[in-house]
């Protein structure tokens, strides 16, 4: 059964943008403090794909995200990301990688609070180092998209739940990115505001954005392609 | 990869970033910009106030007259009168030197005027016109007298204000004075005003605290009130001390050397010394001030620099998730590293100049409070600018270092 399971998650052969093979990640040293978040995931996904990741808490699901956008390392596995190696890539290398190739959303925004919506949606295409008039327009339109052209000059404590969260959109895809993560990205959301943001997600799917969400609510997985069910750091499903 | 091609150089970006940061957060850096432009503003007061103390006297100093000699007895009052100095000698050491000897002799007296309203403890000193050329005072008023004048005086500016305050325009022609010489009154036309020699005299009147601090011989030597011609007091040929002019091209220290082997050939026991000596180990024990004032601009910014450090640290530990965040977006260790400099260096700029403009107007207060021009000098703006800056920089350090170790994963984890 995990064979098979193992065998779903490489995929169907494609353009792979994202291939575990082995990858494990630890936490603390010693007996007593050691844990084991991921035990050997091995994981494909292909472009274009959508697959959603669920499991019961402490499954290793948000430190898989956290692998897979180079925001953490594995301890033992490998990871390529877009055919590259990640491992051996410098602090450098893997910020550039998030800033142009991943996009990020997670359950709590993660916005900064003293920024307007539209500095917000600018601040990875400043480090990119676009000028501030081309990352103004490109962040305007960002949030045009998302039905937010009003509230751009907005701080995230003066924009709802759901509009803070289309913000966090805005900003992942004003990347233009390739792949995009996604966190229990309606978390902190009631359905309707849920809906409006999956449905953000799905557009971006559908223009072409790898997409991984994880999540552990069945109406999110649904849309969903495949989805990997991960259990005490294993992947313990893939469906269908 | 994207093909986007960056427009703005990578290690640029924390600088656009970092400057909008401070102008976006004022608020966050109002307590390190206030702090900081009270360590500036109080560096660069120092700063220019010390400095400006010690142009000033170098100033006066280089006015003595560097190329003069002093010849006077030994203080000590069991030598002082083996001095043995004659109008001869006076002579003799003009010639050794190439140049011109003008002998006195020192009296203290009483000065009255002429209606006796004022009565004023004063030192004569008994001279030959040869004075005038030799010493070469600052001449406010009037002249110096002549050969031949017998009734005739010069005084110093202090001692024609003490007497004459009416006549404050400093008009030497019509006053008369009278000295008392050997209790007998002699009453003198008032030829000339020099001034106070390098206004010492004046200042340590009005500041009195160096008075105490000053030798004796110094305030006997430089501080004559009343030049009398020598005729007043008899003119023999014995002299208390006299005053050498060394020639064009002589060293007057060699000078001072040459007069004092010839002294000791002779067995006086005269001092000589010559002014550059003297001018000389005044610099070098005024080169304290520098010590004192590096020392201390150094100290209030270092303690400074450890409030800052202490502050932005504070500061940065609130900014963990931001930092997190921007992490995450893109940023990477060392753009975040920058940016915090950045905004350090930013913060500490604004206020190296707002504290200039404080000190600005401090030093003219201060000026005016102790009488002396204080003005601040491009080197004191750029000592103190460039090596605050480095100091602000230096204390920022520790905490950008501790804000580019922000792992955004341990972050996000703690938000959730």
């Amino acid at each position: 059964m995990e064979q098979r399971s193992t065998d779903r998650a490489n995929g169907s052969g494609g353009a792979a943008v994202i291939e575990l093979r082995g990858v494990c990640r630890v936490f603390g040293q010693g007996k007593a403090s050691r844990v084991e978040a991921l035990k050997g995931i091995d994981l494909t996904v292909e472009r274009a794909e959508f697959i959603a990741v669920t499991g019961p808490s402490g499954s290793g699901k948000s430190t898989l995200l956290h692998v897979l956008g180079c925001l953490d390392r594995p301890s033992a596995g490998t990871y390529r990301l877009l055919g590259r190696e990640t491992s051996r890539l410098s602090d450098r290398r893997l910020s550039a990688l998030r800033n142009r190739q991943i996009g990020f959303v997670f359950q709590a925004f993660n916005l900064l609070p003293g920024e307007s919506a539209l500095e917000n949606v600018m601040l990875p295409l400043l480090y990119r180092g676009v000028r501030p008039s081309a990352a103004r327009e490109e962040a305007m339109a960002a949030l045009e998209s998302v039905g937010l052209a009003d509230r751009i000059g907005h701080r995230p404590g003066e924009l709802s739940g759901g509009e803070q969260q289309r913000v966090a959109v805005a900003r992942a895809l004003v990347k233009k990115p390739e792949i995009l993560l996604a966190d229990e990205p309606t978390g902190n959301l009631d359905s309707v505001n849920g809906r409006a943001v999956m449905d953000l997600i799905d557009a971006a799917h559908a223009s072409g954005v790898t997409v991984v969400v994880i999540t552990h609510e069945p109406s999110l997985a649904e849309r969903a392609r495949r989805v990997v069910t991960l259990h005490d750091g294993r992947i313990s499903g893939v469906e269908p | 990869m994207s093909d986007d091609s960056p427009t703005v150089p990578r290690l640029l970006v924390p600088l656009r970033v970092g400057i909008r940061s401070v102008w976006r957060h004022r608020s966050r850096f109002l307590l390190i910009t206030l702090t900081l432009i009270a360590a500036f503003a109080s560096s660069f007061t120092l700063s220019a106030t010390l400095s400006s103390v010690q142009r000033r006297i170098r100033g006066d100093l280089r006015g003595v007259g560097l190329d003069l000699i002093n010849i006077h007895p030994d203080p000590d009052p069991t030598r002082f009168f083996a001095h043995g100095l004659t109008v001869s000698d006076c002579e003799r050491f003009a010639g050794l030197v190439s140049g011109e000897c003008a002998p006195a002799n020192v009296m203290p007296t009483l000065a009255r005027t002429e209606d006796a309203t004022d009565e004023i403890p004063v030192l004569a000193l008994a001279t030959t016109p040869a004075w005038d050329r030799v010493a070469r005072h600052e001449l406010i008023a009037g002249r110096f007298f002549g050969a031949g004048e017998t009734d005739a005086c010069v005084v110093d500016e202090w001692v024609y204000k003490r007497l004459f305050p009416e006549g404050a325009t400093l008009d030497p022609n019509a006053p008369t004075l009278d000295l008392l010489v050997a209790g007998e009154p002699h009453r003198l036309r008032v030829v000339g005003v020099v001034r106070d020699p390098f206004r010492i005299r004046q200042r340590f009147e009005e500041w009195d605290a160096m008075g105490s601090a000053r030798s004796h011989l110094v305030r006997f030597m430089e501080f004559k009130s009343v030049y009398v011609p020598r005729s007043l007091i008899g003119g023999g040929d014995t002299i208390l001390l006299a005053v050498v002019r060394a020639g064009d091209g002589v060293d007057p220290i060699d000078g001072a050397a040459r007069i004092r082997e010839y002294l000791e050939e002779r067995g006086s026991t005269a001092w000589v010394w010559a002014r550059q000596e003297w001018v000389d180990s005044i610099l070098d024990a005024t080169a304290f001030v520098d010590v004192i004032s590096g020392f201390l601009t150094f100290m209030i910014l270092a303690v400074t620099a450890l409030m800052v450090a202490t502050v932005i640290l504070i500061v940065i530990r609130g900014r963990f998730r931001e930092i997190a965040v921007r992490r995450v977006e893109g940023a990477d260790r060392r753009q975040i590293l920058l940016q915090v400099v950045v905004e350090n260096a930013a913060v500490a700029a604004v206020s190296a100049v707002v504290g200039l403009a404080l000190a600005a107007g401090a030093t003219r207060w201060l000026g005016d409070l102790l009488g002396v021009p204080v003005a601040l000098g491009r080197s004191d703006v750029l000592l103190v600018g460039v090596f605050g800056m480095l100091v602000v920089i230096a204390a920022g350090a520790l905490p950008a270092r501790r804000a580019a170790g922000v792992d955004p994963v341990e972050v996000i984890r703690r938000e959730l």
